[in-house]
C-alpha cells in the first residue's frame, strides 16, 4: 500500500487545482453549528490563511479536507482524488501519508521523546516502514527544528515553543502535499511566530506542499498567497443561496 | 504487532510508579492464594516426610499429637516420661528397633536431647567438624546450634537448671562439644545431642564425687559402721573428666530411668500391628502411635482451613478487579485526547484501542512475573520477617 | 530465616490451629494457617534413616577376659575377639582412651554382664549403642544372682544416704552361670552374623562339652563344702557357691598399702575362727601380708578373669588352675 501512495496519480499530477471543497454542507449532529459553502479552490504550492473569529469554523474546514469529518453532501477533493468518497481505511491511509497535520493544542503524546514523537505517524501505520532511512529522516527534521539536541526529551520537558516546533516535524515527517496547521502560532511570543511561519512556508517551498494555516493571528498574515475570510466565504455562500432561491 | 508493544512498553515505563502500583495490586491478590497453596502444600510435605521417617512413637499416655511432635520436631513442653526399661517392651521379641528420646533440658536456650549413637545412624546425620560422642558429659551439636552459639569441637557449654531449688536432682552440668553435625535442613540442625546416659546424670540418677572413704576429716560428719557420712561439700561433679568419669556412678535401675519418648522401628508390618495391640491396651500407662497419622490429621485440619481462605481469596480477588477496573476506565478518560491525536493522525480505532490494552496486558505479564519470582522466592528464600515469630526454645 | 526454625515454628502453629479448631476461634485459626503456610518449608534432605552398613569382617569386644574367651570360642574361625588392655591396672580403676571407644563404637558387638552386674563401670559411662551391647545377664536366672548388700554406705548432699553395693559381677565365676551367659552371646551372635550361625553352632557344640566337663570337674570336688574361707572381695562368692564353700568377704582389695586400724579390729571381730586362707585377687600389699601372716591366715590369689590373665590361656583352664590352687590350699588348711 505504501508504493500506491508512492506511485504519482496521473489525474492527482494533472489536476490543477490540488484542494477543491464543492457544495458543502457540514452540521454536527450534536449542536447547532452548521457550514455551508459553495466552492473552495486552492492550487497546489500554495499557501494559504483562513481568519475568521472563533467558533466559525476553520477547525471544521480543516477535519473536512483531512478526511477527519465528512460532509453531509459536497465533494472534497485532494488532488483530483475525492477523499469524501473514500472508506474509512483508504481514508486514513490517505491522510497518514500524504496530509501533514499541526494540531491547535500540540498533541503530542507525552510517553514518547522528540525523536519518537516526530515518527509517531510511522508507529501507528503499519503500512509504514519503519527503517534506518525512516529514523535518519526523523533525526534530520528534528534537526532542521533546532531540536537536534532535544530529541530524546519527552514533551513535559519541552517550553510550549519546543513543543511547537515538534508538532510541525511529526508532520512534516512524510514530505505531505498537503500541510494543515490549526493556529500553529497560538501560544508563541512575536518573534516565535514568525520563525514557525517561516519554517512552514520553508517546509511548503520545499516539496510545493499546499500549507493551509488556520489562525485569527493577523499579524503573521504577511507571507500568504492568500487570506481566506472564512466568516466572509461562508456569508457569501448564504447570501449567493438566498438570492437563488 | 511489535510496534504496539513497543508504544505499550513505552507507556508503562514512562508511568513506570503507577504501572508499578497496579502490578503490586494484582501481584498481591494473586500471590496470596497461590502463596497459601504452594507453601502449604511443602509444608505439608515436609511435615509429613518428618512423620513419614518415624514409623512410631512410644510415650506416655495423653495427646498422641503432641508426643509425635514432639518427638519428631522437639517441640513444645517435654511429655510425660516414661521409664528406659518400656524399651525393652518393644525390643524383647527382637521385632522392632528402639530409639530412646530424653529432652527434658536445655542448654543456651537449646534443647538438650539424650539418645544413643543409633539415632544419628537413623536420621542419616553425618559429622562435619570434630568427633561423636564419646562419653558421659560429650555433646554433639546441630549445626545452627553451631552457628547460633558460636560452636566448635572443644568448646564447653552449660545446661540449664530449670529449677535451682530443686535438691532432688536436676544438676547443671558442663557439656564437651565433641562434634558439630552437617546441616542436615531438619530440627536435627537445632538442638544438642547427648548420651541419655548424661541426661540422667543431670536428672541426678547418676553423679560423681570424691571417694567417701577418702575425703578429709572437715568434710566427714561420722562414721557409723560400714556408712561414712559426708558433708554436702562432697559436691557432685559439673564437669567430667576421665578421673571425674572413673567416680561416676548411677544409683538405682537404669531401666527404671526415665525417657520422654522412644521411637520405634518396627522389623515389619506384623510386628507394627503386634507392638501397636500390646502397647496400646487400655490398662497400659504408655502408648504407641503413628506419627505420618496424627500428622495427617493435622494437616487435614489446616487443609479444611485452608478453603475459608480460598474463598476470602476469591472475594478480594473480586474486589481488587473490580477496583482496577475502575483505574483502567478513568485512565482511558485521561486518555480520550491521545486516542483522537492518533485517529486524527489515520491511526485506526481498532489499532488505537489495541496500543492502550496492551499496555493492561503488559501489566498483567509483569504481574505474572512478579507473581512467579515471589512464589519461587518465597518456596527458595524463606520471608525473613517469619522469624519474628520463631519463639526460641 | 533458615527452614529448621520454620518448621519449629510451623510446629508450634500447627498446635495452635488444632486448639482454635476447637475453641471455634476462627479469627486466630486464619491468623495461623497464613502464618502456617507463608512459613512453608523448602524440601528437606535431612529425614533418611540410612541402612546399616555392616563391616565384612565381624568386629566384636568383650568387656572381661571370661567372657571374651567364650565369645572367642563361639567364634573360633571367624574372627578374633578383643577386649580391653587393662595393663595391670585394677579394672575398677581403669577408664578407657578415647581410641578404644570408639573401636567399641565401631564394633559389631560389644558383650559384658551389663546392668547393675556391670564388671566395668567404666562401661556405663561411655558412648555406646545399646543395640551393640550384648549384656549376658540378661540370660541369668534370678535365683542365680549374688547380691553384696553390706557394702559400705556413704550420705552426703542432697541426694542423702547411697551405697555403691549391688549384684557381684563376676557372675562367670559359677560354671552354670557361664554356661547361660555363654548361650545369650550365641544367641546374640546367630542374629547378628547370620552368614556364620553353621560355624558358631558348630562351636558351641564344643563349647557346651567343655562346659560339661567343668561342671563334671567341679562336682566331683565335694570335700571342700561347708569349708570357711575369707576373701579379700566379694568377687570369688560365685565360684564358693558353686563349691558349696562359705566365705566372708571384706572390702580389702582397693586399699592400697597398710589397712587402717578400724578395719583390723573389724577383721579379728568378725571372722570366722575356722577360716585360715584369704583369696585375693592378686597378692595383697607387703603391710596386709605381713598383717595376716601375723594372724595365722595364709593367702592365695585366684584369677577373676576380668583382666588378662599374664599367662594368655582361656576361661576354662583358667578355671581349673583357680580350682587347683582353692583345692591346694584347702586341703594344707586341713593337714
Amino acid at each position: 500500500m505504501a508504493r500506491r501512495f508512492a506511485k504519482p496519480n496521473p489525474v492527482f499530477v494533472a489536476s490543477a487545482y490540488m484542494i477543491r471543497l464543492r457544495n458543502i454542507e457540514f452540521s454536527h449532529p450534536r449542536s447547532t453549528f452548521r457550514l455551508s459553502f459553495p466552492l473552495l479552490e486552492i492550487a497546489r504550492g500554495e499557501k494559504v490563511a483562513i481568519v475568521g473569529p472563533s467558533g466559525c469554523g476553520k477547525t471544521t474546514l480543516l477535519n473536512l479536507i483531512a478526511g477527519i469529518l465528512l460532509p453531509q453532501s459536497g465533494i472534497v477533493e485532494l488532488g483530483g482524488e475525492a477523499i469524501s468518497k473514500m472508506k474509512d481505511a483508504q481514508r486514513r491511509r490517505f491522510r497518514i501519508a500524504r496530509i501533514g497535520q499541526v494540531f491547535q493544542r500540540f498533541e503530542l503524546v507525552e510517553y514518547l521523546n522528540v525523536r519518537d514523537n516526530i515518527l509517531f505517524p510511522v508507529y501507528i501505520n503499519f503500512l509504514l516502514r519503519l527503517d534506518r532511512a525512516t529514523m535518519q529522516r526523523a533525526e534530520s527534521v528534528g534537526e532542521q527544528l533546532g531540536l537536534a539536541d532535544k530529541m530524546l526529551r519527552f514533551p513535559a520537558q519541552l517550553s510550549q515553543g519546543e513543543q511547537q516546533r515538534v508538532a510541525i516535524g511529526r508532520a512534516m515527517l512524510l514530505d505531505p502535499r498537503w500541510i494543515l496547521a490549526d493556529e500553529p502560532t497560538g501560544s508563541l511570543d512575536h518573534s516565535n511566530k514568525l520563525k514557525m511561519i517561516d519554517m512552514l512556508f520553508e517546509q511548503s517551498m520545499k516539496n510545493n506542499s499546499t500549507l493551509i494555516v488556520v489562525t485569527h493571528d493577523t499579524g503573521i498574515l504577511g507571507g500568504f498567497d492568500r487570506i481566506i475570510d472564512f466568516a466572509e466565504l461562508c456569508g457569501a455562500h448564504s447570501e449567493a443561496a438566498l438570492t437563488a432561491l | 504487532m511489535t510496534r504496539i508493544f513497543w508504544l505499550a512498553w513505552r507507556y508503562v515505563l514512562y508511568h513506570r510508579w503507577k504501572t508499578a502500583i497496579m502490578i503490586a495490586c494484582i501481584s498481591l491478590t494473586c500471590l496470596f492464594p497461590i502463596a497459601i497453596s504452594v507453601l502449604l502444600d511443602q509444608f505439608n510435605h515436609q511435615i509429613v516426610l518428618r512423620a513419614r521417617a518415624t514409623p512410631f512413637v512410644v510415650g506416655a499416655r495423653g495427646s498422641k499429637l503432641d508426643l509425635a511432635l514432639h518427638t519428631i520436631y522437639f517441640e513444645g513442653r517435654s511429655p510425660e516420661q516414661i521409664p528406659y526399661g518400656s524399651m525393652e517392651l518393644v525390643t524383647s521379641s527382637g521385632s522392632a528397633a528402639a530409639l530412646p528420646i530424653h529432652s527434658k533440658y536445655t542448654a543456651h536456650g537449646k534443647r538438650v536431647i539424650g539418645t544413643t549413637l543409633d539415632y544419628f545412624e537413623f536420621r542419616g546425620l553425618v559429622i562435619d567438624r570434630g568427633d561423636s560422642l564419646v562419653r558421659i558429659g560429650d555433646c554433639v551439636v546441630g549445626a545452627n546450634v553451631a552457628r547460633d552459639l558460636k560452636l566448635k569441637p572443644g568448646d564447653q557449654i552449660l545446661t540449664h537448671s530449670d529449677n535451682i531449688v530443686d535438691i532432688a536432682g536436676s544438676y547443671p552440668v558442663k557439656l564437651t562439644v565433641t562434634g558439630i553435625f552437617s546441616p542436615a535442613d531438619s530440627p536435627d540442625d537445632q538442638v544438642i545431642f547427648v548420651d541419655i546416659k548424661t541426661t540422667w546424670v543431670i536428672d541426678g540418677h547418676g553423679h560423681g564425687h570424691a571417694d567417701v572413704r577418702h575425703v578429709g576429716d572437715e568434710k566427714l560428719l561420722g562414721i557409723d559402721g560400714n556408712k561414712r557420712i559426708a558433708s554436702a561439700a562432697v559436691q557432685p561433679y559439673i564437669e567430667f573428666d576421665e578421673e571425674s568419669l572413673r567416680d561416676l556412678h548411677f544409683h538405682g535401675v537404669m531401666q527404671d530411668f526415665p525417657v520422654s519418648a522412644i521411637i520405634v522401628i518396627p522389623r515389619d508390618e506384623r510386628s507394627a500391628t503386634l507392638l501397636l495391640s500390646q502397647l496400646n491396651r487400655s490398662e497400659s500407662m504408655i502408648q504407641m502411635t503413628e506419627p505420618l497419622l496424627e500428622v495427617q490429621q493435622l494437616m487435614a485440619i489446616v487443609f479444611q482451613i485452608k478453603r475459608l481462605f480460598n474463598a476470602n481469596a476469591l472475594l478480594m480477588g473480586i474486589s481488587t478487579l473490580l477496583l482496577l477496573f475502575l483505574v483502567v476506565m478513568l485512565s482511558l478518560r485521561l486518555r480520550e485526547g491521545e486516542r483522537q491525536t492518533m485517529h486524527k493522525l489515520g491511526c485506526g480505532r481498532r489499532t488505537v484501542w489495541l496500543t492502550q490494552v496492551t499496555e493492561l496486558v503488559l501489566v498483567f505479564i509483569f504481574a505474572s512475573i512478579c507473581i512467579s519470582i515471589m512464589t519461587i522466592l518465597l518456596v527458595l528464600v524463606p520471608p525473613d520477617f517469619l522469624k519474628w515469630f520463631t519463639v526460641a526454645s | 530465616m533458615n527452614s529448621l526454625r520454620r518448621q519449629r515454628f510451623l510446629v508450634k502453629i500447627s498446635i495452635s490451629v488444632r486448639a482454635c479448631y476447637r475453641r471455634r476461634l476462627w479469627s486466630q485459626l486464619i491468623v495461623c494457617v497464613f502464618l502456617l503456610a507463608a512459613i512453608g518449608c523448602r524440601q528437606s534432605v535431612a529425614d533418611k534413616s540410612g541402612d546399616k552398613q555392616y563391616s565384612a569382617q565381624p568386629r566384636v569386644i568383650a568387656i572381661s577376659f571370661a567372657l571374651k574367651s567364650l565369645t572367642q570360642e563361639l567364634l573360633d574361625g571367624i574372627c578374633e575377639v578383643s577386649m580391653p588392655n587393662y595393663a595391670g591396672q585394677y579394672p575398677l580403676h581403669w577408664y578407657p582412651r578415647t581410641e578404644f571407644i570408639r573401636e567399641m563404637q565401631r564394633a559389631d558387638l560389644v558383650i559384658c554382664n551389663g546392668g547393675g552386674a556391670q564388671e566395668a563401670p567404666w562401661l556405663n559411662t561411655v558412648t555406646v549403642s545399646p543395640s551393640k551391647l550384648v549384656e549376658t545377664i540378661n540370660n541369668i536366672q534370678l535365683s542365680d544372682f549374688l547380691v553384696v548388700d553390706d557394702a559400705p554406705t556413704h550420705s552426703h548432699g542432697p541426694e542423702g544416704e547411697h551405697s555403691h553395693s549391688g549384684l557381684i559381677a563376676s557372675t562367670w565365676l559359677n560354671p552354670r552361670v557361664a554356661r547361660d551367659q555363654a548361650e545369650y552371646v550365641y544367641r546374640r551372635l546367630v542374629q547378628r552374623f547370620p552368614e556364620h550361625a553353621a560355624r558358631i553352632e558348630l562351636n558351641r557344640h564344643q563349647l557346651i562339652d567343655k562346659f560339661k566337663d567343668l561342671e563334671a570337674r567341679f562336682a566331683e570336688i565335694i570335700d571342700l563344702r561347708g569349708k570357711v574361707v575369707l576373701s579379700s572381695e566379694p568377687t570369688f562368692k560365685y565360684l564358693f557357691k558353686s563349691l558349696g564353700v562359705e566365705d566372708k568377704h571384706y572390702f580389702w582389695s582397693q586399699e592400697k598399702g597398710e589397712l587402717e586400724a578400724s578395719m583390723w579390729e573389724e577383721f579379728d571381730t568378725t571372722r570366722p575362727p575356722a577360716a585360715s586362707v584369704m583369696f585375693w585377687p592378686f597378692p595383697p600389699p607387703p603391710a596386709v601380708q605381713e598383717g595376716l601372716r601375723s594372724r595365722s591366715i595364709s593367702f592365695v590369689a585366684l584369677d577373676a578373669m576380668i583382666e588378662k590373665p599374664k599367662n594368655e590361656t582361656d576361661y576354662f583352664s583358667t578355671m581349673q588352675k583357680n580350682l587347683a590352687l582353692i583345692t591346694a590350699s584347702l586341703s594344707n588348711d586341713l593337714k
